[in-house]
């Protein structure tokens, strides 16, 4: 079964695949406990909350996947992350200067480090839009670049 | 967020401004071009942010993104202007191939500056737009990058699906307006008092 994760969203389940289309600026983070083999994958916009709690802000969106995981009998201790995303899709336009991507993979790698989360891999950066699927069944992570190339983080 | 909805009259009222615009972009295309181009605009859709995977395809365009910007009142916006079809658009359009590129540009200028016209026009405000930049990549990357720009402000895109025909052969481009929430505040309001 695959549970499509949109722009903003945060989802967990404890089985198929979560799935979410088209990041591009936006990282995509995924929260796994390897025990109890329960699952969330975010699409986040933005680095930082503006005092709303919201999957749309990557701090805000790792505390969402973290309780949501830990409501389902999921514990903090037996959690690691995967991140992808934070290209940079836009080559010329001068508000890009803002550097969303870059931002959004440092308040990720903050967040989570909050959390004492590790990150077992991660696969951000460059200037490809990427989908990617998360597999609960064993926490493998397939990321599909736009240009159709492929990669297990 | 603010649940948005547009009602029939008002979803007439912005396809309405899809075709002016696109009736200006088509006037100039065929002036350039010294063949008659149409454009129409058959369908226009409001979609959440969170949901526009079920409105584009999973799979690479090249666009052009230009910034819209209502100085005077802060609004502001974006217009992503997509070729799904664009070897077949530049087929249409020359038969110099290693125009590719530029050829999308210009027809990306055109439209996106006849719909900023056109919107300006019928809202009564002056919208000045930035030059444009190239994209390429999944629809749904493109816009949502461009949705981090707005920042925390925007909340939905409208889609005018347009269609550009010269004879019988018909191609599908898709102009996507990405307004933040104060924008899209007085489109709407606009379009309620015209509806």
């Amino acid at each position: 079964m695959e549970i499509v994760v949109g722009i903003g969203e945060a989802k967990i389940a404890a089985s198929g695949i979560l799935k979410t289309i088209g990041l591009g600026s936006c990282v995509g983070i995924a929260i796994y406990d390897v025990k109890r083999k329960i699952g969330g994958l975010a699409h986040a916009m933005l680095p930082k909350s503006n005092g709303v709690k919201n999957a749309k802000f990557v701090d805000s969106a790792v505390d969402i996947l973290v309780e949501g995981i830990a409501s389902m009998g999921g514990s903090k201790a037996n959690m690691v992350a995967k991140i992808a995303g934070g290209a940079q899709v836009f080559k010329h336009l001068s508000l890009e200067n803002l550097r969303i991507g870059d931002r959004n993979v440092e308040a990720v790698k903050k967040a989570l480090e909050n959390h004492r989360i590790r990150i077992i891999s991660e696969d951000t950066g460059g200037s490809l839009g990427r989908t990617v699927y998360f597999y609960l069944s064993d926490g493998r992570m397939l990321v599909k670049y736009s240009n159709g190339d492929v990669l297990w983080i | 967020m603010v649940e948005i909805k547009f009602n029939a009259e008002q979803m007439d009222a912005l396809k309405e401004l899809g075709n002016i615009g696109v009736a200006h972009a088509a006037t100039s295309l065929s002036t350039m071009l010294g063949k008659l181009i149409e454009m129409s605009v058959p369908s226009v859709k409001l979609a959440e942010i969170s949901k526009i995977h079920e409105f584009f395809d999973e799979k690479p365009v090249t666009g052009v993104v230009t910034a819209l910007e209502d100085m005077e009142n802060g609004r502001s916006g974006y217009l992503f202007i997509a070729f799904p079809n664009s070897d077949r658009l530049v087929k249409l359009l020359t038969s110099d191939q290693s125009l590719q590129d530029s050829t999308l540009m210009e027809v990306g200028n055109i439209l996106s500056s006849s719909f900023c016209n056109a919107i300006a026009e019928m809202l009564g405000i002056m919208l000045i737009p930035s030059p444009p930049s190239f994209a390429s990549d999944l629809i749904i990357a493109i816009v949502e990058a461009i949705v981090a720009q707005i920042a925390d402000k925007g909340d939905y895109v409208i889609i005018f699906e347009t269609e550009l025909r010269e004879k019988e052969e018909a191609i599908e481009i898709l102009v996507t307006l990405i307004p933040d929430d104060n924008f899209l505040g007085y489109v709407m309001k606009m379009m309620g008092m015209l509806g």
